[in-house]
Formats: C-alpha cells, sequence, structure tokens
C-alpha cells in the first residue's frame, strides 16, 4: 500500500504535466502562446484564461475592431476607440477615447469582460491603461507579428469571443494561395518602389508586412536594404538621391498614405516637380495607396489585389452577354477602369452628413461581399446613384441599368451632355435600347477609350 | 487669446522664457532703425501653390516696406517638419522668428498675419508673440483680410473683378475653409456683402464651418442655374481645394453638384494669386504702422 503512494503520486504529476503541453495549432511555432482552446498569453506575457460563455470587449484597435467583425464576433463588441471606423456597422457602437479620462471612467463603469489592445499603445497609454487593470479590468494586449502569425492571432481572438476562426482563416489562406499562384506567372515582373514617408523618403524594408504583402502581388521592390540600421527595422530611408539612382529600374510608383504612412499624396506629387525626375511617375504609373490595405487584417488580400491590378491591369473576366444589372456594372467599371478602391481613413467622416452616398452604409452590400470595393468605388465616384429611403441607402444589385444611369455616368466620367450621349448611342447602335448587355457597355468603354468597336 | 489656458501658455514659452532669462536677454531693443517685417502665413506643402500664393504675397509686402528686413514664418508646425523632412529646407514657427528678430536687436517688429479671417491661426499668432510684446520698442501687428467692414468690399471686388465672364445661367460658389471659432461669421457676412454688392449670383460656403454645402445647394435650387463655378476661398489652393472642392471622389463639391445635374467647372487657384488681395495685406500692415501708438 505505502508503495502505491508514490507512484500515485507521480502518476497525478505526470497526468498535470501533460496537461499544460501546448496545443499545436499550426502557425509559427509560438503556439505555444495557446495552451488550450480556453487561455492563452498575450504580447504583454499575461496568461488569459477566458471566461466560459458570452463575453462582452471593447476594443481599442480599429485593426481588431475589423477582425472581430470578419470572424462574426461584433456581437461581443459593446465599445470601440474613435479609430474604428469599418465596417460601417461600428458606427453604431458607443466610442470611446482612453486620452479622456471620462471615457475612461465610464468603461470602469460598464466593466466588460475584457479591453483590447495592442502593443503600439503601451507607451502611450500606459497611465489610463494602468487605470483600468487596477479597476480590475482584463486588458489583453494582441497583435500578430507577421504574415505567419496573422492566423495564430485571430485564433485568439476567436477562443475570447467563443467563434469559430477556421473558415476565416481557411478562405484567407486559400485566397492568399491562388493569389501567389496566379501572380507567379508573371513572366516580366515589374519593380516597384514603395514611398511609407516623404520626410526623407523612407520605405519598406524587407522585414516589413508591406514587403510581404508586395511580394505577393508579383512585384519585385527596389529598396536600399543596406541602409537599414536595425536588423528588425520595417522600413528604411532611401532617401531621394536613391530613387533617382535607381529611376530606370522602377515601373512603377507607390506611396502609401492614412494612419502610420507620411507618403506623398498624389496632389503633393502632381506640386513637386522634383518627381518629374522620375519617369514611372511622369508617365501615369504612379498610385496612392490606402494603408488600410496594410494591417493584419483580411483585407490584406484586396492590398495584393490592388497592387496586383495596377502593376498589371485587370484580370477580370467580363461577363459577355449577361443583362447588364448595377452590380455587373459596377465589376465591369471597376475592372475596365482600373478604379483606385475608394476607402475611407478619416476618423471622422462618419460625424458629418454626406450628401450622395455614405460608404459602406448600403443595406444590400455587405462588407464581405466577394464585390463590396467595386460597387463602393463605383458609387463614391458618383457614377451610380444610391437609391434612398429616408436615412437608408440601397444599391439594387440586380436592377438593370437605365438609360438615366448610363447619361449619369457619362457626365461623370467625361462630361458629356445629352446630345453627345445620344451621338454615342447612335454611333454605337444602342440608340432607342432601354435594356443593356454587359457587351454593350464594353463597346462604349472601348469606344471612349479610343479602341475599336 | 488666452481663453482659460494659461497653463498650456506657460508651457509653451517656458523656452522662450528661459532663453530670454538665461541669455541675460531681457531688455529692450530700442533701436527703432532696425526694423523687421515677420510675414506669417499657415504654409503649405504643395511646392508650385506655394511659390504662386505665399513666397509672392511675402515679396509684394517686404518690397512694400523697402526699410525693414524681411523674416517669414509658418504656423502649422506639421508644414514646417515636411519641409525639414522632405526637402531639407528650414522654416521658422512665428516663436521662433520672434526670438530671432529680438536676438537680432531689431526695435521694431511689424507682424503681417496673412490670414483670411482673426480665427485660431490670428490667436495663436498673438500668443506666440506675447512674451516679447515689451521687448521692443515697437510691436506691431497687422490684420487679416476680413477684418474691417470695408475690407469685404474691397475682397469681394477684387474677386469679382478676377472672374471670368458669366451667364445667368451660372452660379459662383466659393469654398471657405470654416471653422467652430466665432471669427467663422466672416464668410456669411462675406455672403450677406456680396450679395448686397448686386452679385447675386455668387455664393459662399465652407468645408468646416457655416454656410455649409448643403446651404449653398439650398440656395442654388431656388434659381435655374444650370452651370457652377467652383473657388476656393482661401489664400492658398491646397489639400482643401484639391479634395474637398475639387477632387473625383462622391464627397467632393465637384462631385456632389454633378450629380445634381450641374454643369461644373473649377479653378484651383488661391486668393493669394491676386494682386489686389497681396495689396490688401500691405493696406492692413501701413495702416497698422501708421496707427501704432
Amino acid at each position: 500500500m505505502l508503495k502505491k503512494i508514490p507512484l500515485g503520486i507521480l502518476f497525478i504529476f505526470l497526468i498535470l504535466l501533460l496537461s499544460m503541453v501546448p496545443v499545436k495549432v499550426g502557425g509559427t511555432g509560438k503556439s505555444g502562446d495557446i495552451l488550450s482552446g480556453k487561455s492563452f498569453v498575450d504580447r504583454s506575457g499575461n496568461l488569459i484564461a477566458v471566461n466560459p460563455g458570452f463575453n462582452s470587449i471593447i476594443s481599442l484597435s480599429a485593426v481588431h475592431t475589423e477582425n472581430l467583425y470578419f470572424i462574426g464576433a461584433s456581437k461581443n463588441i459593446t465599445g470601440v476607440d474613435r479609430g474604428s471606423i469599418f465596417p460601417f456597422e461600428v458606427n453604431k457602437k458607443q466610442k470611446y477615447d482612453i486620452s479622456k479620462p471620462y471615457d475612461v471612467e465610464e468603461i470602469i463603469r460598464i466593466n466588460p469582460d475584457y479591453v483590447l489592445i495592442e502593443p503600439s499603445m503601451i507607451p502611450r497609454f500606459n497611465k489610463p491603461l494602468s487605470r483600468l487593470e487596477t479597476a480590475g479590468i482584463s486588458v489583453v494586449n494582441l497583435m500578430s507579428e507577421s504574415l505567419e502569425d496573422f492566423d495564430y492571432y485571430i485564433r485568439k481572438l476567436g477562443i475570447l469571443t467563443s467563434c469559430n476562426t477556421e473558415s476565416s482563416l481557411s478562405q484567407f489562406k486559400r485566397d492568399i494561395g491562388l493569389l501567389e499562384e496566379n501572380f507567379r506567372k508573371h513572366s516580366d515582373r515589374k519593380s516597384v518602389f514603395v514611398e511609407t514617408s516623404e520626410r526623407g523618403y523612407y520605405t519598406l524594408s524587407n522585414n516589413s508586412l508591406l514587403y510581404r504583402i508586395f511580394t505577393l502581388s508579383g512585384v519585385e521592390i527596389i529598396n536600399p536594404q543596406k541602409n537599414l540600421l536595425q536588423k528588425d527595422q520595417e522600413y528604411v530611408k532611401a532617401g531621394f538621391n536613391f530613387i533617382k539612382d535607381n529611376n530606370r529600374n522602377i515601373d512603377y510608383y507607390f506611396t502609401v498614405t492614412g494612419p502610420g504612412f507620411l507618403g506623398a499624396s498624389r496632389n503633393s506629387v502632381s506640386q513637386n516637380s522634383r518627381y518629374n525626375s522620375i519617369d514611372a511617375v511622369k508617365n501615369g504609373n504612379f498610385m496612392e495607396l490606402s494603408s488600410v490595405f496594410f494591417n493584419y487584417t483580411f483585407r490584406i488580400i484586396d492590398g495584393v489585389k490592388e497592387i496586383n491590378r495596377a502593376v498589371y491591369g485587370s484580370e477580370y473576366s467580363y461577363e459577355g452577354d449577361k443583362k447588364l444589372t448595377r452590380e455587373l456594372f459596377a465589376r465591369t467599371v471597376y475592372n475596365y477602369l482600373n478604379l483606385e478602391t475608394f476607402t475611407v481613413t478619416d476618423t471622422g467622416y462618419y460625424d458629418f452628413k454626406k450628401y450622395n452616398h455614405l460608404y459602406g452604409s448600403f443595406q444590400d452590400v455587405y462588407y464581405l461581399d466577394k464585390d463590396f470595393n467595386d460597387i463602393e468605388t463605383v458609387v463614391m465616384h458618383g457614377f451610380l446613384k444610391p437609391f434612398k429611403e429616408g436615412e437608408t441607402e440601397f444599391f439594387n444589385r440586380k436592377s438593370s441599368i437605365t438609360v438615366p444611369d448610363l447619361e449619369q455616368f457619362f457626365y461623370l466620367y467625361k462630361d458629356f451632355n445629352s446630345d453627345e450621349i445620344l451621338n454615342l448611342f447612335k454611333q454605337l447602335n444602342l440608340e432607342g435600347q432601354d435594356v443593356f448587355s454587359v457587351s454593350d457597355l464594353l463597346k462604349i468603354l472601348n469606344f471612349l477609350q479610343g479602341e475599336s468597336v | 487669446m488666452y481663453k482659460g489656458r494659461p497653463f498650456k501658455f506657460l508651457l509653451k514659452n517656458l523656452l522662450i522664457f528661459a532663453v530670454l532669462i538665461l541669455s541675460g536677454c531681457s531688455g529692450v531693443n530700442t533701436n527703432i532703425s532696425k526694423k523687421a517685417v515677420l510675414i506669417v502665413s499657415f504654409g503649405t506643402s504643395f511646392v508650385e501653390t506655394r511659390k504662386l500664393n505665399i513666397d509672392e504675397t511675402e515679396r509684394v509686402i517686404s518690397e512694400a516696406f523697402p526699410e525693414y528686413d524681411k523674416f517669414i514664418a509658418f504656423t502649422s508646425q506639421i508644414i514646417i517638419n515636411i519641409y525639414k523632412d522632405r526637402d531639407n529646407i528650414e522654416y521658422m514657427n512665428v516663436s521662433q522668428a520672434i526670438e530671432e528678430i529680438y536676438r537680432k536687436k531689431y526695435g521694431e517688429v511689424l507682424i503681417v498675419p496673412t490670414l483670411v479671417i482673426n480665427g485660431d491661426e490670428y490667436d495663436e499668432i498673438i500668443e506666440s508673440i506675447e512674451p516679447f510684446k515689451d521687448k521692443f520698442s515697437r510691436m506691431i501687428v497687422s490684420k487679416p483680410l476680413l477684418s474691417s467692414m470695408s475690407d469685404y468690399t474691397e475682397v469681394a471686388e477684387a474677386l469679382v473683378k478676377d472672374l471670368p465672364e458669366i451667364d445667368s445661367e451660372t452660379a459662383v460658389v466659393y469654398m471657405g475653409h470654416g471653422t467652430p471659432h466665432h471669427a467663422n461669421s466672416a464668410y456669411p457676412a462675406f455672403d450677406f456683402v456680396i450679395k448686397h454688392l448686386g452679385y447675386s449670383n455668387i455664393y459662399m460656403g465652407t468645408v468646416e464651418g457655416f454656410p455649409t454645402f448643403d446651404n449653398v445647394v439650398e440656395d442654388l435650387k431656388k434659381k435655374n442655374y444650370k452651370k457652377i463655378l467652383l473657388i476656393p476661398f482661401m489664400i492658398v489652393a491646397g489639400d482643401h481645394a484639391f479634395n474637398d472642392m475639387a477632387g473625383d471622389e462622391a464627397d467632393s463639391w465637384k462631385i456632389m453638384l454633378k450629380s445634381m445635374g450641374y454643369k461644373v467647372d473649377y479653378q484651383l487657384k488661391g486668393m493669394g494669386e491676386q494682386p489686389e488681395i497681396r495689396e490688401l495685406f500691405v493696406k492692413h500692415a501701413k495702416e497698422a504702422v501708421r496707427d501704432f501708438k
């Protein structure tokens, strides 16, 4: 009997030891930070043991907010920071600014289960975050550290919210894989320069997420990697002389603007005669990219597509003789004209009334729809009008394109008046038609671009 | 000027106080034959626009005061930082400029703000020069564009003179910046004045104040206009003009008006390009010198 006791203790000890072995979930090998389906270690090194059942979350990071929506956890969100503006639905949530003491106190009063932050917030907001923790609020510090780490970070969001993230992540990996395979086929790979700040003409280093996204899109990056002062730096100073020295090799010039980036805007570039010495800019091979595509969100896919489309042109397959509905019109025009995808980065955008259309607010166009960007971009250019019932907006995807719709488009796109539109229709044998096909639209677009009908 | 922000004021000017005390430069500059004109603009990072508007206005003002040495400053620290980091060009802010003028022993300083209204930027200029108000024998501050009653008429006439031929089916819409500051009243006041001068087809709207774009549209719809000419009501045609006024996206004034069926034209030209506007700044500066006690 006495001999069995030490064996028994050993047995129990072994069981305990095995139960603490991290569950391998794939990813970077950082699976050790996820200890079980109910706990993980956050970026501050804190063990987060998630409460069973529903957990209310206040997200103080626009990146986390967006990802929570994408994994279906919007119901868990009881509040967000003022920088959280996507998707549109988030603007109905209560917004907080933790630099304001009364907002901090209000969060304490609400007493959410978790407050989500990201590592970059800690130096700036140390005091209010400490106040939250002192008040007993669990502050969870999360962010992906690399593209490989992304699924791992999303899974932690899933654990916090009891949301199954596997289908979102599988789809994301499939999409990335498909894009990579597709873009690998470009035999004549173009070289690009990416300006991340016009102050000193900084560009991306090989360590950055931005670099990964650009390489996924099938381009070669021109950057002075040797200028790195620190091994893990994300951005490196190129200086304008570097750009000039590499002018002949630069097929396309990108600038990145929006939160966290200080690339020159299109207007600023047009005003600065320096850029005239860059052939790519002079020849119109220039694009201002929105930084919303370069955070650790599912919209990385959109960023990859945007870059590839800019450099190599759209590979969209036009849907020939199908009836021209509003959604097909949007997809066709967006791809044919290679429109820059419209996004919103101004956190005050939704504070002011919009006359035409409020970005993202269509009741029948969902931010997860594959053609969300096509539709929003075309409408935000004024090429199609929204339908309104009071304050509610509809796109009416399946409605046919009408003659007034085409008149609106021609007027906004080419300043055509009614007589010019009538002549155009006559020339293309479309006069008298009130139902159109995609082919009819392509005929018109080809004609306007000066190509043969 | 302080508007209940004494702590911010003290902090902001602490360095200046420290320099004054430590350098022993606490005396008054008495040499009034040594004169400086400090021309202050908000600034713009748009290089070509800066040359046409700000640089030219500075030249005209400076030439009107040949006995004054020219100094320039921007009020926007962001723009100052852009020039330094991007182009390696150093612009001073107002505090730095006034301190340099003091250190160089100028006895008289004339400060000329090239601003449209007596709003936040003007208040900040006054706040910045306040620590030096007793350090010069003469510190003279000129007024922004729309300050006295006659200014409204003069600006209106100057702008109208610069317009192309306008027919009865065309409305001109000026787009000002607008502000929550009480000086925003200058914009509806200008609209009132220009209408009472007989220009019933000229309208004023603002991006961030009143009258709003909606107010303008409401007025436009009362008449049978077919065409709109958009013009920035700003010294410099910068980001607001390029994007909010003439941009190609749905919430630009151009696209919104086109969507309503108007034919829309626009000018990307700041008021600083107009000789009459530059002369008005000169006039204000001369009046300030004349009226200084």
